[in-house]
């Protein structure tokens, strides 16, 4: 089952295309992490996803199917979105009032409990409550209505530390005790590593990863040999990025076996951050299937 | 989801409730002491006044128009009505979703966006509409003296826009006005001065041109005594002694009775429509005749005639009906357009 599938997917504001040609298909069962610079499209995409926004072509399903942002599909999907806007001048009672008339399934018992054990008070006006406390409790009004896909946009970015950390603790915890699918977009790339099992690059408004964690770390390796056999190696492996000193060369590599990589050079294991970096510095690169078969050694179209 | 309206709106309905509690108070306040004078008026046969009686129904009537201009007051704060509650109820109903982006929670619930709004907008517009029909109601009741009198008249612009249905059919085209401008530019105060805009606007071309054109269309036409006002849209002495159900029982001074006069014009022996200054000619030779029968008499004798086109009494609520189905119609195709636009936009 795929909890969000789009097809050629675009958003046009104006003259300018937020999202292009946008086509994957995320299996569900993954905290997915959606990464990509300000402005990549995140957004729109899971606006695209959510049904908030009408793209301009192609198309959105979710859970296999509804259309995004359809009736049926909202009653299974609940959506964070990014600095949590909730209604300020209302009481935590009262905000948990009104999500639950907006809702035909809503567990009232387990948000009281939630926010009870988060120390947020039910009478406090929810404007009142420090940016850590909004963030929870907009995502404890989402996980009340029992979804089967969670989707969170930027629900990192105001946190300090702790209460991101407090914040994906609950996220995780709903993942383990009833088994949703949850997709986040973030900047935060440390906080992502610890939680996300599925890692989606978007770039200048295409899909530059979409793939598992662990593939992609088991198929990414970093290389350090002479700076004068690069090319050399260049025409072995698909390079995703090339760092040359003057002597010693660092090359980024795709490839699931580096047992052929020469006496000179040493082959060590990728941080998902370096990964990531080094996709976004270039975004023509590409690590999904479009062109692959095509032969060329290089690292557009190669699949994980 | 009355409850959820509620929450989020208690303070704006209260806010118009409000207002329309201080408007019915003031007409509360005003209209008995008024009421007493035209019972006294009526009571002492001032609508058949004689020699014995003439001096104290002078006085009362001087009385009685001394308090028309609390009528000008209350006209006025009604016509502003609308435009309150389009600017304030109306334009922020969208407008503040999203300029707070709580558009992004509400709009991602399993409740589908156009079934929230068309609840929300449906329950504020009964609740301010249902205020405004009980404010147009008063006014009505207000009134009826001084149009039992002949100083003003339901069939005039000031009265015309603001009895039970046209103050509601206003409110509602406001209210839906406000929306739509809210959901298409997103801004609140934006929205708001737009919206105070267009519905002013509306409103004044109501008052001056639209209302006149409405009540000028399948008019009748008959001879008559002249009023001494000439051409042009007559006086509201057309409406003198037969207000609304004859509750006042006053005499009758003019015809056609409780209808709106909306043009005047004298015609010649073959029919013909005379010009101003054929007219002028006409009067100055029927009044210096030193007339001891009725101008009509006269006028029939040397073969002329005063005409008046008119709206019969019996067709104003028909007209009333037709200006509040145009403005509720109006309002409920703005209020597709926003559930169209909220549908899309985000």
């Amino acid at each position: 089952m795929s909890i969000i599938e789009v097809a050629g997917l675009g958003k046009r504001y104006g003259k300018r295309w937020a999202l292009q040609d946008c086509s994957l298909s995320i299996p569900a069962g993954h905290v997915v992490a959606l990464v990509g610079p300000n402005g990549a499209g995140k957004t729109t995409l899971l606006h695209c996803a959510i049904g908030l926004v009408e793209p301009s072509t192609g198309h959105a399903t979710v859970l296999d199917g509804l259309v995004a942002g359809s009736p049926q599909a909202l009653d299974r999907v609940a959506f964070v979105a990014q600095d949590a806007p909730l209604y300020k001048y209302l009481s935590v009672t009262h905000m948990i009032e009104l999500t639950r008339n907006l809702n035909r399934s809503f567990d009232t018992k387990l948000i009281r409990q939630r926010l009870d054990g988060l120390g947020i008070g039910l009478d406090q006006k929810v404007g009142k409550l420090s940016g850590g406390q909004q963030a929870q409790l907009a995502l404890a009004l989402a996980l009340a209505r029992h979804p089967e896909l969670l989707v969170l946009d930027e629900p990192l970015a105001r946190l300090d530390p702790l209460a991101r950390y407090e914040f994906m603790g609950v996220v995780m915890t709903a993942v383990a005790e009833e088994g949703l699918s949850v997709v986040l977009s973030s900047h935060v790339v440390s906080e992502l590593e610890r939680v996300a099992n599925y890692l989606i690059v978007l770039n200048s408004g295409r899909v530059q990863i979409a793939s598992e964690i662990d593939e992609l770390m088991q198929s990414h390796w970093l290389l350090t040999g002479p700076a004068d056999e690069v090319d050399e190696m260049s025409r072995v492996f698909p390079v995703v990025e090339t760092y040359r000193g003057d002597r010693q060369a660092r090359l980024l590599v795709r490839s699931f076996d580096t047992s052929n990589i020469g006496p000179n050079w040493e082959a060590t294991a990728v941080t998902l951050e370096e990964l990531i970096l080094a996709y976004l510095r270039d975004p023509e690169s590409s690590s999904i299937s479009e062109a692959m078969g095509d032969g060329h050694p290089s690292i557009r179209g190669v699949s994980a | 989801m009355t409850r959820v309206t509620w929450l989020q709106h208690r303070f704006m309905v209260l806010g118009a409730l409000g207002l329309f509690g201080c408007l019915a108070a003031y007409i509360l306040f005003v209209g008995p002491p008024l009421h007493a004078l035209y019972s006294q008026y009526v009571s002492q046969g001032c609508p058949t006044p004689n020699s014995a009686n003439v001096g104290a129904c002078v006085g009362l009537e001087s009385q009685i128009q001394h308090s028309a201009v609390t009528m000008t007051f209350i006209d006025i704060a009604l016509h502003v009505l609308p435009v309150v509650l389009g600017m304030f109820v109306g334009a922020p109903l969208i407008a503040r979703e999203f300029e707070s982006g709580t558009y992004r929670f509400t709009w991602t619930q399993g409740m589908p966006r156009t079934v929230w709004f068309a609840l929300k907008f449906t329950l504020l517009a009964v609740v301010i509409t249902s205020g405004t029909c009980v404010l147009g109601l008063l006014a009505s009741s207000y009134s009826g003296p001084f149009n039992a009198l002949g100083l003003l008249s339901r069939w005039q612009s000031g009265e015309f826009d603001v009895t039970v249905l046209t103050l509601s059919a206003w409110t509602l085209f406001g209210l839906a006005l406000g929306t739509f401008v809210g959901s298409l530019i997103k801004r609140t105060v934006s929205a708001m001065a737009v919206t105070g805009a267009s519905i002013g606007g509306l409103l004044i071309a109501t008052f001056w041109k639209l209302d006149y054109f409405l009540l000028g269309i399948g008019t009748k036409a008959m001879k008559t005594t002249p009023s001494g006002s000439g051409f042009g849209a007559l006086n509201t002495a057309a409406d003198s002694g037969s207000f609304g159900n004859g509750r006042y029982g006053a005499k009758v001074f003019h015809e056609p009775v409780g209808s709106w006069v909306v043009n005047g014009w004298y015609t010649g022996a073959k029919g013909e429509v005379l010009d101003s200054l054929q007219v002028r000619k006409l009067v100055d030779k029927m009044y210096s005749a030193n007339l001891s029968k009725s101008p009509a008499v006269w006028l029939a004798q040397h073969h002329d005639a005063y005409w008046v086109s008119y709206q019969p009494a019996n067709r104003f609520w028909m007209f009333q009906s037709v200006e509040a189905v145009i403005l509720v119609g109006l309002a409920l195709v703005l209020a597709w357009g926003t559930a169209s636009l909220i549908r899309r936009r985000a």
